[in-house]
């Protein structure tokens, strides 16, 4: 036999051997198992890097004066600890967790965007590196993991840590967008037949809520992080006091994303929990629709309560009644998780496998670490315990007995399905044991801390009664974390080589991704069972006495809805319109704070800027006209219409460019004052999403040059179209806030 | 000066308001037969919250003395009045009225949701533009276009949601989204209200004290200008976003309940493909 | 039990605005404690009556009642707190009413410019307050946002650049009070340490009639040298009430600590900071001078007349 017949013969194996193993199978891979693997071992490395960094606080905090690191390397480890927790570990986890799930939830064979989800993946691989860099390029950021300006801006920090921080979580921002766009593509278009979006598993719900509150949330930060590095890098004046910026607006901003941030943590670790109780309850979940009601609820509560961060600010006493209220409001959907989580335990048929143990944890310790954030909310306490060890003790009881539990449940759970192995039994109470004894002695006696009047991120502390056995105390209760972590990783290793062959469903759980073997197939299900409800396995194995004749209820298909570029298209533009509405609130706070509209009034020409917005207008006529052409068959109008919509965008960039030079010159820049470096960041980010347009649309111009488009539509086309109209509309809004309302004020 | 006597002085008579809400009361119940169904008491609620919106204390604070209470009356004509108006119409009139060709093709322009939100967080927004809102204080007639403009356009917003076809409502998951966003609108002007400087309304800086209760605002209920200013743009924002989260609940709760009643009477597949989720729900 | 202290802790209010705290705490601690039993107790007794033993548990459909009720026990709860937080705040935080401040702090990297307007007195980090009345606070900062938190005595608040903000500082005793700087503000953030001595209102007036007195010229020769040493080397530019880069020095020796809290104030320490001060406060704005040992105690000698 020849090679070729060979080739043939073996044709179909072959290749795809060569694809599926090794090192360059992962790199180049699109599955979203490996992509979400990828995700979670990312976590897990950081995991390790950033609890090292917690050792050393413990250390150097162990006993009182001590001089185990010097002040400013300790800030960097605190810092580093709080941004690596947040932002390389617990984000990855949650988000690799939903990436390998969510399309075996559904029944789906990958995710809506699968070449997204690859970039997702690499972009968090290459942050993580990017700000670790920052240690070797003259120190890491130590302003702590919200940066508080002025402290964040020059003169205070005149390294360059603070930038690499600003740019690794922009990179890690523009990752979890992506993320979330693709779940809520795939939740809403990928689903196998049958499964009804009431009837998805919680897991996969609570992935879907989520993905709304990262698209609303984090454009919030990106848009802050923009702000402080034109500060930084450009002599900007958004933060700086000194000369008329607001300290606290960059608070504001930064809690609007950061209070929805800890939601986005904690969705994902709510559904972790809302499958594991009930498997190993042997029984449903206790009020499935109020679990996915109140998810709604928290995630519209959760933008509603960001000032509950600022009560030491001196906000005034209706705003922080009203926020503190709201805080207090958010409670409720959350305690009625708690409430239903338990009580599903009762009357159950419970097995204390390593997972339910830390599930049945999470439920007492996050609902310890609920209750002092409500103690938050009662407000003369927040004046006393805020930025001091209570509060340290309180985030760590939701993030770490919260999440981090619901974390460790989650892999012992799902380990088996993406390993075809099971964990071990032995090592995994020992990981238990060692993580809920050595959590609660590090983080109990903090709230005492708090309480003693300890602030927090201090290097060292005097030698006051008691501060230093407890401090001591927590320290102990740190190296059996971290010898929990060491057996984790061990029992990670060992049993992926060793383990117990697992079989399609070790739990006997009901969710469709126990319906295929583990680890799943590339096509993930090569044939998904019916889905009739919510437990789809049980369903199957108690069929119901008697059954309607199939199909004799009628079929709902309507009119095919949106497509699934065009839905992807629109997630995006409603993230990057929070993104705009951020930087016009800045425009909008220093027009009035700072009397910005007087030199608006007088260096800007609104005549000339409105004839160049009549370019803009047109372009975005002509792009419809090109959609137009394309229904009619017409590929030739097509082409033109394309060509005429570049050249008017073409023609706008030209004339912002003018218009640019022109103040410029007239030393009307983007440090000079804060008129500068409003309208310089609003227009410039305008421009700069008007320039990716003009790109995308030399793509279409190429790809019809090419005989691409066919009649009537093309997803391209529309996908494209949409991107354009939004930025054409973002540009009435921009025109109206910053020249019509400079004319208001003239 | 007791709050009782406050309200005593405070409580205009208005007879267009009178005669507006008795006759559309009355007119609601000779329609349909004085029974006592949910439909009847929503719609008479809500009669009763637009008497008191426009006729009470709270309609001569809020036009002289208080911004906040301004505030309250419009959240209530906007947030209250409409939603419970709407639930009150028994959907066997629309149909019958949509029998009519002219009558559906206004129904089907006027209830699209786009038409709906533009309409309605437009003039909600367009009515706070300072110049504006001065002007309603000033001239009455001004201010009764106001509050028309503002019940007719609400009306138009809480269709898709609340109306009484189905049909003409969005599915659950467009419902929550259309919510949202008039959630976030509506914050948006909160706060720029509650941080912006005093003085944003410059009518409420020195009212026109013809009731002799000034002192009793500003310094028993300590609601000086610029707590009042924060006061009103708080309003409209936390318990504003409330009302909007309660219509969201809403929409998921007879979402789930119809889901758990289709399942229930069905026991085979349910067809649902890709797209379904958005398109109109029946029930 | 052990948790109750003297020193510097929430648990040992001295003010009425901090009684007033720990009362809304302990009511939290009792509702928490409730709400937390009420779970533990559910996941417990699950945990014992509820074992797996074997049976296949049937399927049941719920109606709302469980969860109605607790979002209904919910609100009435957070009411509960609610009423009692809106009092505690009128107490911890009455208006200021267009009354001029007793008392100006301003937060330095890494240390408290204290002023009293109606004296023109300045200090730094060690406050003195007479007893028993309520005094108005103006809290800024010269650069970054710093925190003013004295937790026996009063609410904590952010020093904002930009911002001055107002809060009520009282105490109801004679005593010391330890607090400290309540937001990270850079290197050395842990050593902004806060002494506030509360004094009957004689033994304040005197302090204070002291602090308004020039301090008497240096005697010793060691003393005088050491004035001409302190002259020489300009410390005023930085240590002067009105450029106010450093603390004021004209009272100095009468302070219990330095540096911010980190040491105490004896003329070894004062040594010890002016020989080598990054090694006692690493990170500190002030200049090594790289004196030699002669003139450092005659330095030395001359601060310690500026009492």
């Amino acid at each position: 036999m020849n090679h070729a017949s060979m080739a043939v013969a073996a044709g179909v194996a072959e290749p795809r051997e060569r694809e599926t193993r090794g090192l360059y199978a992962w790199i180049a891979s699109l599955d979203h198992k490996q992509l979400g693997i990828i995700y979670l071992i990312t976590g897990i490395i950081f995991l390790i890097v950033g609890g090292m960094e917690a050792l050393v606080i413990r250390m150097q905090l162990a006993t009182p004066r001590n001089t185990f690191v010097s002040p400013d390397t300790f800030n960097q480890m605190f810092t580093m600890h709080g941004t690596t927790m947040i932002f390389l570990v617990v984000i990855p986890l949650v988000i690799g967790l939903g990436i390998y799930l969510v399309p075996l939830q559904i029944g789906a064979r990958d995710m809506a965007y699968p070449r997204l989800n690859a970039l997702g993946a690499w972009l968090v691989v290459l942050a993580g590196p990017l700000l670790y860099y920052s240690f070797i390029a003259g120190g890491a950021p130590n302003a702590g993991w919200f940066s508080y300006a002025p402290l964040s801006e020059r003169p205070y920090s005149m390294g360059t840590g603070i930038d690499y921080w600003i740019l690794g979580l922009f990179v890690l921002g523009i990752s979890t967008i992506g993320a979330a766009i693709n779940f809520i593509v795939t939740i809403i278009k990928l689903r196998a037949p049958g499964m009804t979006m009431t009837r998805l598993p919680l897991f996969t719900w609570m992935t879907f809520v989520n993905s709304f509150i990262i698209l609303a949330a984090l454009p919030v930060l990106n848009a802050s992080l923009a702000m402080l590095l034109i500060d930084r890098q450009l002599g900007g004046h958004f933060f700086t006091p000194q000369s008329g910026g607001s300290a606290i607006l960059w608070q504001h901003f930064f809690w609007s994303f950061g209070h929805p941030e800890v939601y986005i943590m904690v969705l994902p670790a709510f559904g972790v929990i809302s499958e594991v109780i009930p498997v190993f309850s042997r029984k449903a979940i206790f009020g499935y629709e109020f679990i996915a009601g109140s998810t709604v609820a928290i995630a519209f509560l959760s933008f509603s309560v960001w000032a509950h961060h600022m009560f030491v600010v001196g906000l005034g006493r209706a705003a922080d009644i009203f926020f503190a209220i709201a805080s207090m409001l958010i409670a409720i959907p959350t305690g009625v998780k708690i409430l239903n989580w338990s009580v599903t335990l009762w009357g159950g048929a419970i097995r204390f496998t390593t997972p339910m143990l830390f599930a049945m944890a999470f439920l007492v310790q996050f609902t310890f670490g609920g209750i002092t954030g409500v103690s938050f909310a009662a407000i003369p306490l927040d004046w006393q315990v805020e930025d001091s060890y209570y509060l340290v003790a309180h985030l760590h009881y939701v993030a770490v007995g919260g999440i981090v539990f619901a974390v460790f449940a989650a892999f012992y759970y799902w380990f088996p399905k993406m390993t075809g192995r099971m964990l071990s039994e032995t090592l995994g109470k020992w990981n238990f044991w060692l993580w809920f004894v050595g959590f609660n002695l590090t983080f109990f006696v903090q709230h005492i801390l708090g309480l003693l009047g300890m602030p927090r991120r201090v290097w060292t502390y005097p030698d006051l009664p008691h501060w230093g056995s407890y401090n001591m105390i927590s320290t102990v209760g740190a190296y059996l974390l971290a010898a929990g972590t060491l057996v984790f990783v061990y029992n990670l290793i060992v049993s992926f080589r060793r383990g117990a062959p697992a079989g399609d469903n070790p739990w006997h759980a009901w969710t469709l991704e126990w319906a295929t073997p583990s680890p799943p197939p590339e096509e993930n299900f090569t044939l998904v069972p019916p889905i009739r409800g919510r437990r789809p396995l049980w369903d199957l194995a108690h069929p119901p006495a008697e059954r309607a004749s199939a199909g004799a209820r009628g079929q709902r298909r309507e009119a095919s809805a949106i497509g699934g570029a065009e839905l992807g298209m629109l997630a995006f533009i409603g993230s990057e319109a929070v993104f705009f509405v951020i930087l016009i609130i800045a425009y909008g706070y220093y027009h009035e704070a700072a009397h910005t509209g007087t030199v608006a009034a007088r260096v800007l020409d609104p005549a000339r800027a409105g004839v160049n917005t009549l370019f803009l207008l047109a372009s975005s006529g002509t792009m419809w006209l090109a959609g137009k052409s394309l229904a009619r068959g017409n590929t030739t109008g097509l082409l033109r219409w394309i060509a005429a919509t570049i050249v008017l965008g073409a023609v706008f960039l030209f004339g912002q460019a003018r218009e640019w030079t022109a103040l410029i010159g007239r030393n009307v820049t983007i440090s000079r004052d804060l008129f500068g470096t409003t309208f310089f960041t609003l227009t410039g980010f305008h421009g700069l999403h008007v320039f990716l347009g003009l790109l995308l649309l030399l793509m279409l111009f190429g790809l019809g040059l090419r005989g691409q488009f066919k009649a009537p539509r093309s997803a391209g086309l529309e996908v494209v179209g949409i991107y354009w109209h939004f930025v054409d509309a973002v540009w009435i809004v921009v025109y109206s806030v910053i020249y019509l309302w400079s004319v208001l004020v003239r | 000066m007791t709050v009782w006597q406050v309200i005593q002085r405070a409580w205009t008579w208005e007879p267009s308001v009178i005669v507006g809400c008795l006759a559309l009361a009355g007119g609601y119940l000779a329609a349909g037969g004085a029974r006592r169904t949910h439909h009847a008491v929503a719609f008479i609620a809500g009669v009763i919250v637009l008497f008191l919106a426009l006729d009470s204390p709270l309609d001569t604070l809020g036009d002289t003395y208080l911004f906040s209470a301004h505030m309250v009356q419009h959240l209530l004509l906007i947030l209250i009045v409409p939603p419970l108006l709407l639930l009150g119409v028994p959907p066997a009139w629309v149909e019958r009225a949509r029998r009519v060709s002219r009558v559906r093709r206004l129904m089907s322009a006027l209830g699209a949701p786009r038409v709906g939100w533009g309409l309605g967080i437009g003039t909600m927004v367009l009515w706070h533009v300072p110049v504006l809102y001065t002007a309603a204080l000033a001239h009455g007639s001004v201010h009764v276009l106001e509050h028309l403009s503002f019940l007719a356009t609400s009306v138009l917003f809480w269709w898709p949601v609340l109306g009484p076809i189905d049909d003409a409502r969005l599915a659950p998951l467009p419902a929550i989204l259309y919510l949202t966003a008039a959630a976030l609108a509506s914050s948006i002007l909160g706060i720029v209200i509650t941080f912006a400087q005093v003085g944003l309304y410059p009518f409420y800086l020195l009212p026109v004290d013809r009731l002799g209760i000034e002192p009793l605002i500003r310094n028993v209920w300590g609601l000086s200008p610029d707590v009042d200013q924060e006061v009103g743009g708080l309003l409209m924002w936390i318990p504003g976003g409330l009302v909007y989260l309660c219509a969201i609940l809403g929409v998921m709760s007879r979402w789930y309940r119809t889901a758990e009643h289709e399942e229930r009477s069905s026991g085979s597949d349910d067809d649902r493909r890709d797209g379904d989720v958005l398109a109109p729900v029946k029930g | 039990m052990v948790l109750i202290l003297k020193i510097g802790s929430v648990f040992s209010p001295a003010s009425p605005m901090a009684e007033a705290t720990l009362r809304l705490l302990y009511l939290l601690l009792i509702l928490g404690t409730a709400v937390l039993a009420v779970i533990a107790v559910i996941v417990v007794v699950s945990a014992i009556r509820f074992r797996d033993r074997g049976r296949e548990v049937p399927e049941e459909h719920k109606r709302g009642t469980t969860e109605v009720f607790w979002i209904l026990g919910a609100a009435v709860l957070l009411l509960v707190i609610l009423v009692p937080t809106v009092r505690t705040m009128r107490v911890v935080d009455p208006p200021a009413d267009g009354r001029s401040p007793d008392l100006v702090v301003i937060g330095h990297q890494f240390w408290w410019e204290i002023r009293y307007p109606a004296s023109g007195a300045v200090a730094a980090n060690e406050i003195h307050i007479p007893v028993g009345r309520p005094w108005l606070v103006r809290v800024e900062s010269a650069d970054v946002i710093h925190n003013f938190w004295v937790p026996q005595l009063a609410r904590k608040i952010d020093a904002t650049p930009g911002y001055p903000v107002t809060m009520w500082l009282e105490a109801s005793s004679p005593d010391v009070f330890l607090g400290a700087c309540g937001e990270f503000c850079g290197v050395e953030h842990a050593w902004m340490r806060i002494r506030v001595v509360a004094q009957t209102p004689v033994a304040f007036q005197a302090w204070l009639r002291e602090q308004s007195r020039p301090p008497a010229p240096p005697v010793t020769p060691d003393a005088i040298a050491g004035e001409r040493l302190y002259q020489r080397l300009a410390c005023v530019n930085c240590h002067a009430s009105s450029v106010a880069v450093g603390p004021d020095l004209t009272h100095m020796a009468g302070r219990a600590t330095l540096a911010g809290g980190v040491i105490q104030n004896t003329p070894a320490n004062l040594t010890r900071w002016l020989g080598n001060p990054d090694a006692v406060k690493r990170g500190s704005l002030m200049p090594d001078f790289h004196l030699d040992e002669r003139s450092l105690r005659q330095l030395v000698a001359y601060l310690e007349t500026l009492k």
